[in-house]
């Protein structure tokens, strides 16, 4: 505990030497559970990274009042894992649904790579409303396309190809505001 | 494999420090102040533009605080340089910065690169040279760890006003501000008109950073034993040198000589700005 409040009051100091100690306590325990969640060692790195830069650049987020240091950076790195795990199950949705051939796994990159704006939200607000229901059971909520199929009480190949379609219209906007921007 | 690579080790601190550097290093006698200067800086780069513009210190955000600590330690900058690039008294220097109303970000780069330059120029410097700068003359070294002080307080300022906890400076930082505090006491009592030339002060500081002093408060107080003591926090006592108490309300334990006492405390926050 003690300790913790003065690695804090390290790391607020700029002192980079608090971050490699934390870095050496710590990120067995953050990659670890990073791997578990995610089962990717390309995520846990990235998560890891993620974890400790965020550390370095707000030690005053980190209040030892409420808990070790440990449990914080656990708790950092379990969101982390678990908000990828969605992306990626996201991502599988939509490739089992509009099949993994090269323009589709295209397109659904485009499309996750752009979500962090409200860019993606805009355009499926644009779709006309039999294919924004497919997209969003599939997107948005993260079924598969066989669970969307039943929810919608259609057969799953009319609601494969509204999700495709849906799909393509979106990445049509994000490509034309590309260009225009 | 379920342990991180040592490569991956290299990357994160690499990526870590691209985006924050480190505390500028510095010889033993600015190292306070380049770790103060840390503090605020991390402090800086989280804040939205709410609350860099919302009151920090009286009618002072943010902008204004740090535009102020700009003025401050280009005075000292100056002194050391033994150049005159402006104003020479920090209120006329502070309305100065504070005037231009730089963006938010450039009164922060501003102020950071000059305190880079601060420490950087401290390699082969005397700290024992006296110098004298906006009116008090002091030693380097001295005038470093006022300058900490100081970036210290006003940082604490805005993580309140922001509600971000920012902790104290590390002990062995807070020490020399604790001591540059007690040592100003003789001064500070005879400038206030309550000098005390024959006494002798002891004054207990508890908490990280603090320690016990023996004070002769003038030239005429003989011997060891102490005619009247304080005791508080170091940092209620840091606090209340920084003008952020009141001698009247401040929790200190007095005993021996009350006049004595109640003078130390009203001389206390004497070298306090704004």
């Amino acid at each position: 505990m003690d300790g913790d409040i003065r690695l804090r009051q390290r790391l607020a100091a700029g002192d980079d030497g608090a971050l490699q100690h934390a870095y050496d306590r710590c990120s067995s325990m953050v990659y670890g559970l990073a791997l578990r969640v995610t089962r990717s060692r390309e995520a846990a790195e990235e998560i890891t990274q993620d974890v400790f830069v965020y550390l370095w650049e707000h030690p005053y987020n980190f209040d030892p009042g409420r808990g070790s240091l440990r449990t914080w950076l656990a708790l950092l790195a379990h969101r982390r894992s678990v908000d990828w795990v969605r992306k990626e199950e996201r991502q599988r949705n939509l490739l089992d649904a509009v099949g993994e051939s090269e323009p589709s796994t295209l397109i659904i990159d485009m499309i996750i790579a752009a979500e962090t704006g409200a860019r993606v939200r805009d355009a499926v607000a644009e779709l006309p409303q039999r294919l924004r229901e497919a997209v969003e059971l599939a997107y948005y909520q993260g079924r598969t396309y066989r669970q969307a199929a039943a929810e919608l009480g259609l057969p799953e190949g009319t609601v494969k190809s509204r999700i495709r379609s849906g799909l393509r219209r979106i990445a049509d906007t994000l490509a034309e505001e590309g260009s225009a921007s | 494999m379920t342990e991180p690579s040592l490569e991956l080790r290299a990357r994160t601190l690499r990526a870590a420090l691209s985006r924050r550097a480190p505390a500028r290093r510095a010889p033993g006698f600015a190292r306070p102040y380049a770790a103060v200067v840390a503090m605020l800086d991390v402090l800086l780069a989280d804040l939205d533009e709410p609350e860099w513009t919302s009151a920090a210190a009286g009618e002072w955000d943010a902008r204004d605080l740090v535009a102020h600590l700009y003025a401050s330690d280009g005075l000292l900058a100056d002194a050391i340089a033994g150049t005159t690039s402006s104003a020479q008294d920090v209120p006329a220097r502070t309305a100065e910065a504070v005037g231009r109303r730089l963006p938010l970000r450039e009164t922060r780069l501003e102020w950071r690169r000059q305190a880079n330059a601060l420490c950087d120029a401290m390699g082969e410097i005397d700290a024992d040279r006296r110098l004298e700068v906006g009116g008090f003359r002091l030693c380097i070294g001295d005038h470093f760890t006022a300058r900490a002080f100081e970036t210290w307080v006003h940082t604490d300022d805005i993580g309140r006003a922001t509600d971000r906890d920012v902790p104290p400076p590390l002990a062995e930082h807070v020490h020399p501000m604790a001591d540059l505090g007690a040592r100003g006491l003789p001064v500070a009592l005879a400038l206030i008109g309550r000098d005390h030339p024959d006494r002798v002060l002891r004054l207990i500081l508890d908490g990280p950073g603090g320690g016990q002093w023996t004070v002769p408060l003038g030239t005429a107080a003989t011997g060891d034993a102490p005619d009247a003591q304080v005791r508080m926090d170091v940092a209620e006592f840091c606090f209340l040198a920084g003008g952020r108490r009141d001698p009247e309300t401040v929790r200190a334990e007095t005993s021996g000589d009350p006049a004595v006492a109640r003078d130390v405390l009203v001389a206390a926050s004497f070298f306090s700005g704004p």
